[in-house]
């Protein structure tokens, strides 16, 4: 499903989509195309992207081709999910230890489209942290290691 | 004893029950009635309607009052004395007298009697009844009073309509003098005492002389230099009074001289325009009166019926409607070569849409997530969004920073490890 879903192959295109999207979440999955999980998160993004199309925009990025991001963001485990409003990245609580992005991918459509909605509403308001809607039972649960040791 | 019967029911009814005409109800009180609270009040009321009436056509008998016409043709005021309806004016169909009639029926003598007999019944104080009737010497004076009056009236409409008359005579005079002078195609004078007479008293002084030069009936079209010169004074709004001073040639002298009132009278406005006339002056011009002048009529204005012409200069143009040119509207503009730069009006479409983005804009928080990031300005190859990094040790915007700091050492680090020669493809 990730063909449905505008793609970014370079990190000049993923700058400019932080940079132009205006007012609006902008959703950045990092990941594979050809992954297990990656499919299932992309087949839910797309079904959902025409309906939060007025709060937010979804884009695929392949993880291999942004070394740079993939280190910036600390990307490890794939799918992961990047929220920006206003080219300022957004934290969402989602029970987890990483706040920075969302790991794995979601149970329903309806998940994904709350976290989007909670997270434009908190970004409206002026928040930059702010906590997901959806039950942890649904989130895939991982520990986080710091990578250098 | 038995019951009585109908007959005899309603004879003892009537034996006992009497009607209030005021009050317009039977009673079995007899002559306590009067003094009842009900009936003192309608005495009051009508007393009060009646005395109002009254009292107006008093204010007639002092100072009669003659009106044109059938002024309030068949009212009748009811007398509550009398039982009865009375005409409220006089009329012969072309005067009024105004309340003539009832003050004719409160001289007469049944309404005195029956004022009388309702104070008597409905047992008013005699003080107010002199005030419901009037005296002897009083109706004398009113009958000499209504006969001075409308002698007056009379006259007045006598006087009126003989002045009308007369200016009706006036006006026919002069129509019929204008057709002729129209009619034998040549200009002659009017005497303007018809106009003057009323308003300035001027005396005539106008010298009889055909106007014989050949000169165009359209005096706009018409040869000889100082006809133009009445075409200069066309744009007065003045209609039928424009001066025309004395032509630079001597040869055609023709001053056209109109005296003209400079207040019209009202029932002569419309044909005022059409008085002319022309004075054939010689060459000493002194023998016009100063006043004259400025009542001067040129023959432009004359053919033109006394409107304002409108002389329009060329445009260039050439060719008109009956020529057949071509018309304005599809002719290119005189003025585009003036007016490049901002032919089109309004706001162009990036402009349109800009302030329409600016305007849903307006309606969002003002404190919303990253209000101030500038979206346009271009960034390089070096620029990372504002990302609060996982292993960061400082604050959010340091981890740029730190990421840029990790990123360099890592470089060097890998560099450090490479032998400087040799050709080792980086791995992707």
């Amino acid at each position: 499903m990730s063909f449905l879903l505008p793609k970014l192959t370079s990190k000049k295109e993923v700058d400019q989509v932080i940079k132009t999207t205006e007012d609006l979440v902008l959703v950045l999955r990092f990941g594979r195309d050809t992954d297990l999980v990656c499919m299932q998160l992309d087949e839910i993004l797309s079904k959902t992207a025409h309906d939060v199309s007025k709060m937010a925009t979804v884009y695929c990025v392949d993880s291999d081709s942004v070394p740079v991001y993939t280190q910036y963001f600390d990307i490890a485990l794939i799918p992961a999910t990047i929220f920006f409003f206003n080219g300022q990245h957004m934290k969402v609580d989602y029970g987890t230890p990483d706040h920075t992005k969302f790991i794995g991918s979601f149970k329903t459509k309806q998940d994904f489209i709350d976290l989007v909605e909670v997270i434009y509403r908190g970004a409206m308001k002026g928040k930059l942290m702010v906590r997901s809607p959806i039950d942890p039972q649904n989130i895939t649960q991982y520990e986080l290691l710091y990578q250098d040791i | 004893m038995a019951a009585p019967t109908k007959k005899q029911i309603s004879s003892e009814f009537k034996q006992r029950f009497s009607y209030c005409e005021l009050c317009r109800h039977s009673h079995d009180r007899g002559k306590k009635h009067a003094f009842s609270k009900r009936h003192r009040e309608k005495v009051k009321a009508v007393l009060g309607k009646y005395g109002a009436k009254v009292k107006s056509a008093r204010q007639d008998m002092r100072d009669p009052c003659i009106l044109p016409g059938r002024y309030e043709a068949d009212t009748k005021y009811w007398c509550y004395m009398c039982a009865s309806e009375v005409h409220k004016h006089i009329s012969d169909g072309e005067v009024t007298v105004r309340h003539a009639g009832f003050i004719e029926h409160l001289m007469s003598h049944e309404h005195a009697q029956k004022v009388d007999r309702f104070w008597r019944i409905n047992r008013i104080e005699t003080d107010l009844q002199p005030k419901f009737l009037i005296s002897r010497d009083s109706q004398d004076k009113y009958k000499q009073a209504v006969e001075e009056a409308l002698r007056i009236h009379e006259a007045k409409e006598e006087r009126l309509m003989s002045q009308s008359a007369a200016k009706i005579r006036r006006v026919e005079s002069n129509r019929s003098l204008l057709l002729q002078s129209s009619g034998s195609s040549t200009l002659v004078t009017k005497p303007s005492e018809t106009f003057t007479a009323s308003s300035q008293g001027v005396a005539p002084n106008r010298e009889l002389a055909p106007w014989t030069t050949p000169t165009a009936p359209s005096g706009i079209g018409s040869a000889g230099s100082n006809v133009r010169d009445p075409l200069t004074h066309k744009a007065e709004d003045v209609p039928g009074c424009s001066h025309q001073s004395n032509g630079p040639s001597g040869e055609m002298h023709e001053q056209a001289v109109l005296h003209n009132s400079n207040q019209p009278d009202p029932a002569s406005t419309g044909s005022n325009q059409f008085q002319l006339a022309v004075l054939n002056h010689s060459a000493a011009a002194a023998q016009q009166k100063p006043g004259v002048l400025s009542r001067v009529q040129t023959i432009g204005v004359i053919s033109s019926g006394g409107l304002t012409a409108v002389h329009v200069k060329d445009r260039g143009i050439d060719g008109n409607i009956h020529t057949g040119a071509l018309p304005p509207w599809l002719r290119d503009d005189d003025n585009e070569d003036t007016e490049e730069g901002y032919q089109k009006m309004g706001p162009s479409e990036v402009e349109f849409r800009k302030h329409t983005e600016q305007q849903r804009k307006s309606k969002l928080n003002p404190k919303r997530v990253g209000v101030n990031f500038d979206h346009t300005s271009p960034s390089n190859e070096e620029w990372l969004p504002s990302f609060g990094r996982v292993w960061n040790t400082g604050r959010r915007w340091q981890s740029r920073h730190q990421y840029r700091k990790e990123a360099n050492q890592s470089k060097s680090f890998k560099r450090r490890r490479m032998p400087p020669n040799s050709t080792v493809s980086k791995p992707p």
